[in-house]
């Protein structure tokens, strides 16, 4: 037989494609993702980073997993694939999709095809957490902590095993704690959840934009010429034509859709190209000439601090290249000092890291251009965007486009995980939008997983001195914090994480006297911005540590001198912040009973070490970025009259289930069912304005905005229940999709009867609600910056082993207790505390954004962990079992008592790890991460006497 | 998504045929799973002009076992079907160690033994994407500039990255060779140079057909790899030891060969022989790995600082040789 040598670029393969045989004309250089998505339009395949990383991509081939992204389509030919949309079978579910909706399995979807199709092997055996761990290793999961998919993969093993057990229908809550399951699941685990880089509109171009190579440089000349002679290329816009400044906070407007004559870091976007394919806009960067002139990096802290450097922002008012100082001091500090017997000051550091979202960042634009005029700012946009933040798109978007905002519409379908990595205008958004409005055709910009990295607004590296005062008996006298923020190349929301990296070490102690001075500077490095537990990470993490060395200093455990000076519910911090609800004692109470703290503290043999921290995190911030005083959340309920009720509300469920918690809230308000609930999200056209999914603040205040339009509705439905059964609507109550007399359930309607009676009376119905916090916080200036309407806490014990030869720790276990307020749906809530404890055991132990350095002739600044290979988030085998306790307190102003679970639980966990490795082998880790070089470094230095106190960042 | 640049593609279905493809196509690079090649067209470090696809090849996907020829195993075999081979779960459990740690289950079942052994050597300064190699300025490797790992050597030193081959190589394997005027079946060991650059001595018209490993009921083997992430990663150190003993527990033969820290494997010949002769004892163990450990010399190019990866090789050594010294 002869080979087929391909002379000609395409040909025909044949694929039996979840079951059906199809003839498909392929060229070769396709890989099998391509071909399922753009040929196929299978788009349940996702590509999270294209290179082999992190198993979103996978399908089954011949039955076997493996990864679509890196397996050219050609290869299978003859093949049978099996992809997420041919699990469910004649309009059911798999026993496996239900398992993953049933356990909670799934937060953002990105993943989980990829996680279905890596457990769909058939379980012919019983088998253990830790083979099923094993099988998933190859699925990276950022939103989960992977529990509840090892739970849900192992229960569904069970079932295959039971082979003579009754199949279960799938129940609309969870079986373990009667929790609604997410109103956006099926879609997730079917793969038809529609994500921005899964659109596909006819004519529709593709982006890419060109990326500076250095860390800082003028441009002199951009020349596109040779690009735009090359086939297939339509446009090309560089930075000059979209010159209006942005920023997302009113005060730090640094930054442009394209730079214009300066980049500050490596990756900066500098030109933007759209062409007919993805590959024809590759090339064409390539051909882009741009002319630079190079200026010295500033890649450290210190660097920034020093006049002989050239400034990164020319505009900025401080000296040299600081972007912010705040110092602020409360009560007297160093009589606070003077009324302590103890006395202790620390350095730490707290290197980089970042949010490494599965789904990279993904725009597609539209543009209608306008009957009447041919200036394009009479035409009308619509951008779909993956964003946390569409309001604030939107807002800029007209700013920077200087289009009427009423012509501009941003829509965020599916998100992938975000994280805080999402919360800002980026470029991709400005250049798909104008792309799309210079070319007149729909235009989509998805980033590679590299341009993710450069796009960064992660944590920002933090140097940090910290002094903390206290009596014999343990009580805190004093804190003084100074802090050093590397804040990369622009302001992103920096002023605020300068704030928050002081105001919010206030809680969860008492503290009488407190002094903070925090700065933060530029340097040329991609910027960081807000990542889970904004600001209050890095402090924490030293303030925990501290308080432990304090304790060991004191004699006394650890955990009793925390609960010494734990705040009270319905106090007032120093700073003037309002503690409402606060369950920190049963917290800590519950994970030193869970954990048998007393028993092991201490006690465990030599390697093995426990370790406990707590926190305390805001729910939403109480003032609005923009100062306008407008309300922060707005929602619109309307009722049909068949019964279904619609929630409009600009919020972005971004995988933490913030559309089932909208739902629910409408559901119970109403006396219905959720699964008569649709809501309808984050349409700028649609739905009022929310400020976004960040600050840990939907809940809080989209959950008050619906509760109190659903309020109102329920209002007039009981009026005229009311008036027909002769009774007043305080005897009333709507349950299950009826309306009845309490203590005479026998007088009832149905919710669509009632409705019809309210419609009678009222006409449409329909309410709108909006939530605006009350005035909070302080009067000085900065007091804007830290208060919340509610806060919550948190306290973990970390139980782990540190292998003294290598350096690497594994954790046993997390206990984690988290006061969420009134928790809405319980599953939603343990997910949010297991990815929390998933994402800082990630932060403790492996990720850091790293750099090359300055050498004698090249200047350095270059991303080396741009890649989920190089950059190590934790895979299903690194991360352990994680028990989670929820303090349900009733908050006074949270919708039905709730408040925030999103990002509180993550910072405690990382000094809860300094602690247990201190107690497993006597080192004190100073710098996170915690890697097993630094750990054996600190065992050697300890071995040698050396004093680890002052073990210091070599450089940031 | 990553656009790949075009290219010819064949995929003969004997390897008579895929030799003839080979010697008369310049620029072809041969395809098995693509774990490792299609990642370094996406970030362009490789451009064929042709690719040479060998999973038609039904020759190259045997196993094949009897106690007096060995084992056979064809280089189209993938890892996930080594790993459930029940002779060699059998007979060469250290093989299926070594297996199950490369990488991730998705990637186990489609990369290939050639290719692991045919395996690029990695640097942080090559396996990057063509905008990155450019802004540092691109290296040896790719074909210009310098070595960024280590500016002062004249060669690339990225690093080997089978964790197959280590072992392999300590079993006594041998490769089969293919090219249009010879079969040539040579030790595994011979296939690997010293130079990231060009660390496997294949011609261009060569094809790695089969990997065979001979059967000694004496031979007791280990691998070990220490990495960043139990999933995934590539080795921070890696470690593949055979030894033999007397029926008094005496060691007859040595071989300790260390991956992921020069450009091909190191075979410690010299040091592994002061375990001959003797009744192993924990003491000497410690000597040989910290011998060991003395003498390799990583450079910063791949995951774990250079300090590190040094102890982690006499620690490896250390771990692996007391494993089986205390199961004898």
């Amino acid at each position: 037989m002869n080979s087929e040598n391909i002379k000609m670029s395409s040909r025909f393969v044949t694929l039996t494609i979840n079951g059906e045989k199809k003839e498909i004309a392929i060229e070769p250089q396709w890989t099998l993702a391509e071909v399922l998505r753009e040929q196929l339009h299978l788009t349940g395949t996702k590509i999270g980073c294209d290179t082999g990383d992190c198993g979103a991509c996978t399908v089954l081939v011949d039955g076997k997993p493996i990864l679509s992204c890196i397996t050219l389509a050609i290869t299978c030919d003859g093949s049978s694939i099996q992809t997420i949309e041919g699990v469910a079978e004649n309009g059911n579910l798999h026993p496996l999709q239900k398992s993953f909706l049933e356990h909670g399995a799934l937060q953002c979807g990105f993943c989980t095809s990829g996680m279905v199709l890596s457990a769909m092997s058939n379980k012919q055996s019983a088998v253990s957490n830790q083979q099923i761990r094993e099988e998933l290793s190859g699925n990276l999961c950022r939103c989960t902590g992977y529990k509840k998919i090892v739970e849900a993969v192992k229960d569904y093993s069970n079932q295959q095993l039971a082979v003579s057990a009754p199949q279960n229908d799938l129940r609309t809550t969870n079986h373990e704690s009667q929790s609604e399951i997410k109103v956006d699941g099926v879609p997730k685990v079917t793969g038809s959840a529609q994500f921005t880089d899964d659109i596909f509109l006819p004519r529709m171009l593709f982006g890419k934009i060109l990326r500076s190579p250095y860390a800082h440089a003028h441009i002199l000349s951009i020349d596109t010429t040779k690009a735009e002679q090359l086939p297939g290329v339509i446009a090309i816009i560089t930075g000059k034509e979209l010159p209006i400044k942005y920023g997302v906070l009113p005060s730090s407007q640094d930054e442009t859709a394209l730079c214009i004559d300066k980049v500050r870091f490596i990756g900066d976007g500098v030109a933007a190209v759209a062409a007919i394919d993805e590959f024809t806009a590759q090339e064409a960067l390539k051909l882009i000439d741009v002319r630079y002139e190079i200026l010295p990096a500033i890649l450290t802290v210190e660097d920034a601090l020093k006049n002989t450097f050239p400034k990164i922002h020319n505009d900025s008012k401080y000296e040299n290249n600081v972007a912010k100082n705040v110092e602020l001091e409360f009560g007297k500090v160093e009589e606070g000092f003077a009324e302590a017997d103890y006395i202790r000051e620390d350095e730490f550091f707290y290197d980089s890291n970042t949010h490494a979202m599965l789904e990279p960042h993904s725009a597609v634009a539209t543009y209608e251009p306008s009957a009447t005029s041919n200036n394009f700012k009479d035409g009308n946009l619509t951008l779909w965007s993956s964003t946390q933040t569409p309001h604030y798109v939107h807002r800029t978007l007209a700013k920077v486009l200087e289009m009427p905002a009423s012509h501009i519409r941003v829509i965020k379908l599916h998100l992938g995980g975000g994280f805080g990595g999402k919360s800002e205008p980026f470029a991709l958004e400005f250049c798909a939008a104008f792309l799309s409005i210079k070319t007149g055709r729909p235009v989509k910009i998805t980033y590679t997983r590299e341009e993710v990295f450069y796009s960064h607004r992660g944590r920002h590296a933090t140097k940090m001195w910290l002094k903390t005062g206290v009596k014999n008996d343990g009580t805190i006298t004093a804190i003084q914090y100074k802090a050093l923020l590397d804040g990369g190349a622009y302001g992103s929301y920096g002023i605020i994480t300068t704030y928050y990296s002081g105001q919010l070490l206030t809680l969860p102690y008492k503290i009488p006297h407190y002094k903070f001075d925090s700065t933060r500077v530029y340097t040329n490095k991609p910027p960081c911005g807000p990542k889970r537990g904004h600001g209050a990470v890095q402090p924490r993490f030293a303030f925990e540590v501290q308080l432990d060395k304090i304790a060991e200093e004191l004699g006394m455990d650890s955990a009793e001198l925390r609960l010494k000076n734990f705040v009270e519910p319905n106090s007032t911090t120093i700073n003037s912040l309002r503690v409402t609800s606060c369950g920190i004692k049963e917290c800590i109470e519950k994970v030193l009973k869970a954990s048998d703290w007393k028993n092991k503290k201490g006690k465990l043999p030599r390697g093995r070490g426990i370790g406990i921290a707590t926190s305390a995190y805001i729910s939403g911030a109480g003032k609005e970025i923009n100062w306008l005083g407008l309300p922060h959340s707005g929602a619109i309920v309307k009722i049909d009259r068949g019964g279904g009720v619609t929630v409009f509300c600009g919020s972005s469920d971004i995988g933490q289930g913030s559309n089932t918690v909208l739902a629910s809230l409408a559901a119970k308000t109403l006396g219905v069912n959720i699964s008569d609930v649709k809501v309808y999200e984050a349409d700028t056209d649609l739905t009022p304005v929310d400020l976004g999914s960040y600050s840990s603040r939907v809940t809080f205040m989209a959950g008050n905005a619906v509760l109190s339009a659903a309020k109102e509705l329920r209002k007039k439905i009981f009026e005229v229940v009311a008036e027909k059964f002769e009774t007043t609507s305080e005897n009333l109550l709507a349950k299950n999709g009826n309306y009845f007399v309490a203590n005479d359930p026998s007088k009832n309607i149905s919710f669509i009867e009632a409705v019809r009676l309210a419609e009678q009376k009222f006409g449409t119905l329909s309410a709108v609600g909006s939530y605006t916090p009350p005035k909070l916080g302080g009067t000085y200036k900065g007091a804007g910056a830290g208060p919340s309407p509610s806060y919550s806490f948190t306290a973990h014990v970390v139980e782990l082993e540190v292998d003294e030869e290598t350096g690497q720790v594994k954790i046993h276990k997390v206990w984690s207790a988290h006061d969420c307020g009134k928790a809405l749906n319980k599953t939603l809530v343990e997910g949010q505390i297991e990815g929390s404890v998933y994402m800082g055991i990630g932060e403790a132990l492996y990720e850091k954004m790293s750099y090359t350095k300055n050498m004698k002739d090249t200047f350095g600044g270059l991303l080396k962990s741009s890649s989920l290979l190089d950059y190590k988030t934790p895979t299903s085998l690194d991360t352990p079992d994680i028990e989670t306790f929820i303090v349900e307190t009733n908050d006074p102003e949270g919708p039905l008592g709730a408040k925030e679970a999103g990002e509180g639980p993550l910072l405690a966990v990382i000094p809860a790890i300094a602690n247990a490795i201190y107690d497993a082998v006597g080192i004190r880790m100073h710098n996170v991460p915690f890697l097993p070089e630094n750990i054996l470094k600190a065992m050697e230095e300890k071995k040698r006497s050396f004093k680890t106190e002052k073990v210091f960042a070599e450089a940031l | 998504m990553i656009r790949l640049r075009k290219f010819e593609f064949h995929s003969p279905t004997s390897l008579q045929e895929a030799k003839k493809i080979l010697s008369s196509n310049g620029q072809t690079k041969i395809l098995a799973g693509g774990t490792d090649l299609v990642v370094g067209m996406k970030q362009e470090t490789v451009q064929p002009k042709n690719i040479l696809w060998l999973g038609k090849i039904h020759e190259l996907q045997q196993i094949t076992f009897s106690r007096k020829e060995g084992l056979k195993i064809g280089a189209m075999c993938t890892l996930s079907e080594i790993e459930h081979n029940t002779n060699i779960q059998k007979h060469f459990p250290s093989i299926i160690d070594a297996v199950k740690s490369i990488a991730s289950p998705q990637i186990r079942n489609h990369a290939t033994i050639g290719g692991n052994l045919c395996l690029n050597t990695r640097c942080f300064y090559y396996d990057q994407s063509d905008f990155w190699r450019n802004s540092l300025g691109n290296c040896l490797k790719y074909g210009n500039g310098i070595c960024h790992a280590a500016p002062e050597l004249s060669r690339c030193t990225a690093v080997f990255s089978s964790d197959l081959a280590p072992l392999l190589i300590a079993l006594d394997a041998n490769v089969e060779l293919h090219s249009s005027q010879s079969t040539l079946k040579i030790p595994l060991s011979r296939l690997y140079n010293d130079d990231g650059k060009n660390h496997v001595s294949l011609f261009q018209s060569e094809i790695l057909s089969s990997v065979s490993i001979p059967f000694n009921e004496k031979i007791k083997s280990a691998h070990g790899k220490i990495r960043a992430r139990n999933s995934t990663d590539f080795a921070i150190a890696n470690v593949g030891v055979e030894l033999t003993f007397s029926s008094k527990n005496i060691c007859e033969k040595a071989n300790i060969v260390i991956g992921a820290i020069s450009s091909s494997p190191i075979i410690v010949d010299t040091i592994a022989q002061k375990l001959i002769g003797e009744n192993v004892s924990e003491k000497k163990i410690e000597e040989v790995a910290n011998e060991i450990s003395t003498h390799v010399h990583p450079m910063p190019n791949v995951d774990g600082a250079v300090n590190y990866r040094k102890k982690m090789v006499g620690l490896l050594v250390k771990r692996t040789l007391s494993t089986l010294v205390t199961n004898l």
